[in-house]
C-alpha cells in the first residue's frame, strides 16, 4: 500500500468518523430504525423457505 | 416457497388447507416486511435530514465568525458551494448511502443465514466470493476518491466564476466583457465535464459490470455443484430454485451498495471540504482580557502602526496620529495609499500586528465586540441594505431601538422627507440590496441606521463618493449634524468635503506624508495642494462644460 493511499484512507476514516459523530444525538431514532430494518429483512428473507 | 415446490408442486400433492396456510403466511410475511422497511426508511431519512440541518447551521455560524482575511482569499461562490452543494452531498450520505448500506448488510446476512439453513456446503462455497466483492469495493474507492475530489473542485470553481459574474454584471455589460467571461466560464465548464466523464468511465467499469462478473461466477459454482450432485443422485428442485433465487437477491444489495459507493465517495470528499471550513482557524480578531471597558470620550490614538494583509507587503507603515474627542480627522490619498486599511484596523476587522491602537487609552483588543460595534458607527461608500422594510433596515433587528427612535434617527439625518413620500412610509418593502432606492436614499438610510445607535465615534469610508447630485445637499447637511460632538475618521475622495476637518492626514504608499488643516496643507504646496488643485481644475472644467452645453440642450 503506497503512503498516499494510506494517508487518503486515514483521512477518509477520520472524516467518516466525524460524520458519524453528528448521528450520536439521534442514536435512539437510529436504533428504532435499525430494529425495524432487521425485522423487515428477516420477514423478506424467510419467504423463500 | 421451497416447501411449496418440494412438498406440494413436485410430488403433485394438492391439500387445500396447508396450501392456503402457506399462501397466507407468504402474503403476511410480505406485508410485514413492507410495513417495517417503510418505517425504517422514514426514520433513517428523518435522522439524516436533522443531521444535515445541524451541519448547515454549524457551517453558517462558523463562516460568520471568520476573519475578513479569509474572505479576501476565498471566493464567495466557493463558500456558497460548500454550504449548499457539499452539505447536500453529505445529506445523500445519511439519507441514501448509510441506510442502503445498513439495509444491504442486514439483507445479505439474512440471505446467508437462509442459504446455510438450506445447504451448508453450497452456502460455504458462495461465502468464498465475499472477499472478491470487498476487494472490488476497495479498488473502486481508491480510484474514485481522486476523481470526485476533482469534480467537486471544478464545481466549486464554476460557482465562484458564476458568482463573480453575477456580482459584476453591470461592469461586464458596460465594458463588453461578455465574450471573455463566457470563454473563461466555458473553460472551467469543460474541465468539470472532463472530470465528470472520468467518473462515469470509472463507474461503468467498476460498478455493475464487475459485480455482474462475480455474480456469474457464483451462479456457475452453484449450478456446477447441483450438476455434480444430480449425477450421483436426486436433487431437490425447490432447494435449487431457492439457491438461485437467494443468489439473485444476494447481488441486489451488492449492486445497490456499489451504486451508493459513488455517493459515499462524493460525500466523503464534500465532508472533507465542509470540515476544512469548520476547522478554519483564521477567526475574526477576538477580545483579550476579562474586563469590559466602555468607550466614553472617543479619544483615538494610533501608535506606530504597521500592517500587511499578506504578511509580505506592508500596506501601512509606522502610522501614528491622535483624534481627540469631537474632532474630525480626514484621511486622503490615492487608491492603495492605506486609507481603508486604517479603518479596517480601527473597526478590528483585522488584528493589529505591529504598533498599538487605543480608544480612550484602552487597547482596541480589550473592548467587547458589542461595545465596539455599538459605539463606532461605520458608514460605507456603498451602503448594504437587507431585504425587509425601511424600519427593519434602520433598526437592524435590534429590539432595543423603538419605532420612535427609528423615526428620530431618520429625521436627524433628513431621511424622513423621502421616507414620508413612499407609499408605505417606514413599512415600505426593500428588495435585495435596496435596488428600488437611489444611491443617495440608500446612503441616508445607512446614516439613520448608524445614528439610531448613537455612536461616540463615526467612521465614514467615502460616504459621499457615490451619491447622486439630487441628494448630495441633504447628505452633506446630515453628515455635518452627525459629526457634531463625535470623533470622526473620514476617508474622503472629494477634498472639498473635508475642508473643515480638524486634521487632514495625507497618505502615500502606506505612510503619512503630510498632516495639518486644509489651510496649512494648501500653504505647504505639497501632495495635498497638488491633489486639491487637480480636483478644483476638474470641477471647474466640468462646470464650464455644463454651462456650454446648457444652451444647446434647450
Amino acid at each position: 500500500m503506497t503512503t498516499a493511499f494510506k494517508e487518503e484512507k486515514i483521512t477518509s476514516q477520520r472524516v467518516f468518523r466525524r460524520l458519524l459523530g453528528y448521528a450520536v444525538p439521534h442514536k435512539k431514532g437510529l436504533a428504532y430504525a435499525f430494529i425495524m430494518l432487521i425485522l423487515g429483512t428477516g420477514a423478506t428473507c424467510s419467504d423463500r423457505f | 416457497m421451497k416447501i411449496f415446490i418440494d412438498d406440494y408442486l413436485a410430488p403433485r400433492r394438492f391439500d387445500p388447507l396447508p396450501l392456503t396456510a402457506l399462501a397466507v403466511s407468504f402474503v403476511l410475511l410480505y406485508v410485514v416486511s413492507v410495513v417495517l422497511r417503510y418505517y425504517s426508511t422514514i426514520l433513517f431519512q428523518k435522522v439524516a435530514l436533522k443531521i444535515v440541518q445541524q451541519m448547515r447551521i454549524d457551517v453558517f455560524g462558523k463562516v460568520q465568525h471568520l476573519a475578513l482575511r479569509f474572505f479576501d482569499r476565498t471566493p464567495g461562490g466557493s463558500l456558497v458551494s460548500r454550504i449548499t452543494n457539499d452539505t447536500e452531498a453529505i445529506k445523500d450520505l445519511f439519507v441514501n448511502v448509510l441506510s442502503t448500506f445498513l439495509q444491504s448488510i442486514v439483507f445479505m446476512v439474512g440471505i446467508f443465514i437462509g442459504m446455510f439453513v438450506l445447504d451448508v456446503k453450497i452456502a460455504a462455497f458462495c461465502f468464498l466470493i465475499t472477499p472478491l466483492i470487498i476487494a472490488q469495493m476497495a479498488v473502486y474507492r481508491h480510484f474514485s476518491a481522486k476523481v470526485y475530489r476533482t469534480t467537486r473542485q471544478k464545481l466549486s470553481q464554476l460557482n465562484a466564476k458564476l458568482n463573480e459574474c453575477l456580482q459584476g454584471m453591470n461592469i461586464i455589460q458596460a465594458m463588453r466583457q461578455e465574450k471573455r467571461l463566457r470563454r473563461e466560464f466555458g473553460t472551467i465548464n469543460q474541465e468539470h465535464y472532463l472530470a465528470e466523464r472520468g467518473a462515469i468511465r470509472l463507474n461503468s467499469l467498476l460498478l455493475r459490470q464487475a459485480v455482474y462478473s462475480v455474480y456469474l461466477l457464483a451462479l456457475i459454482i452453484v449450478l456446477a455443484i447441483f450438476g455434480v450432485r444430480s449425477i450421483g443422485g436426486v436433487i431437490e428442485i425447490g432447494t435449487l430454485y431457492a439457491f438461485v433465487n437467494y443468489l439473485d437477491r444476494f447481488f441486489e444489495p451488492i449492486n445497490s451498495m456499489m451504486v451508493q459507493l459513488t455517493r459515499f465517495q462524493q460525500a466523503i470528499v464534500s465532508a472533507e471540504r465542509v470540515f476544512g471550513l469548520l476547522d478554519e482557524d483564521d477567526m475574526a480578531p477576538q477580545k483579550i482580557g476579562h474586563d469590559h471597558p466602555e468607550i466614553r470620550e472617543g479619544l483615538i490614538e494610533f501608535h506606530d502602526v504597521s500592517f500587511s494583509y499578506d504578511g509580505k507587503t506592508d500596506v501601512l507603515k509606522h502610522i501614528s496620529f491622535v483624534a481627540r474627542p469631537g474632532e474630525t480627522v480626514a484621511l486622503v490619498g490615492h487608491t492603495g495609499s492605506g486609507k481603508s486599511s486604517i479603518v479596517n484596523l480601527l473597526m478590528r476587522f483585522y488584528p493589529v500586528e505591529r504598533g498599538r491602537i487605543t480608544i480612550d487609552g484602552v487597547p482596541l483588543e480589550r473592548f467587547d465586540d458589542k461595545e465596539l460595534r455599538k459605539k463606532i458607527g461605520l458608514v460605507l461608500q456603498d451602503p448594504f441594505l437587507f431585504v425587509g422594510d425601511i424600519k427593519s433596515n434602520i433598526r437592524l433587528n435590534n429590539e432595543e431601538i423603538s419605532d420612535e427612535e427609528v423615526r428620530r434617527a431618520a429625521e436627524f439625518v433628513q431621511a424622513d422627507a423621502f421616507i414620508q413620500k413612499l407609499p408605505k412610509q417606514y413599512d415600505e418593502p426593500i428588495g435585495e440590496r435596496g435596488a428600488t432606492l437611489s444611491s443617495g436614499e440608500r446612503q441616508l438610510l445607512s446614516f439613520a441606521r448608524t445614528m439610531a445607535l448613537q455612536p461616540k465615534i463615526l467612521v465614514l469610508d467615502e460616504a459621499t463618493a457615490s451619491v447622486d447630485t439630487e441628494t448630495e445637499e441633504a447628505i452633506q447637511q446630515a453628515l455635518k449634524k452627525m459629526r457634531k460632538g463625535r470623533t470622526t475618521i473620514a476617508i474622503a475622495h472629494r477634498l472639498s468635503t473635508i475642508r473643515d476637518a480638524d486634521q487632514i492626514l495625507v497618505l502615500h504608499k502606506g505612510e503619512i506624508v503630510e498632516r495639518g488643516t486644509h489651510e496649512e496643507l494648501i500653504a505647504k504646496k505639497g501632495l495635498y495642494h497638488k491633489m486639491y488643485t487637480l480636483q478644483q481644475g476638474e470641477s471647474d472644467a466640468l462646470r464650464e462644460g455644463e454651462e456650454e452645453s446648457a444652451p444647446a440642450g434647450r
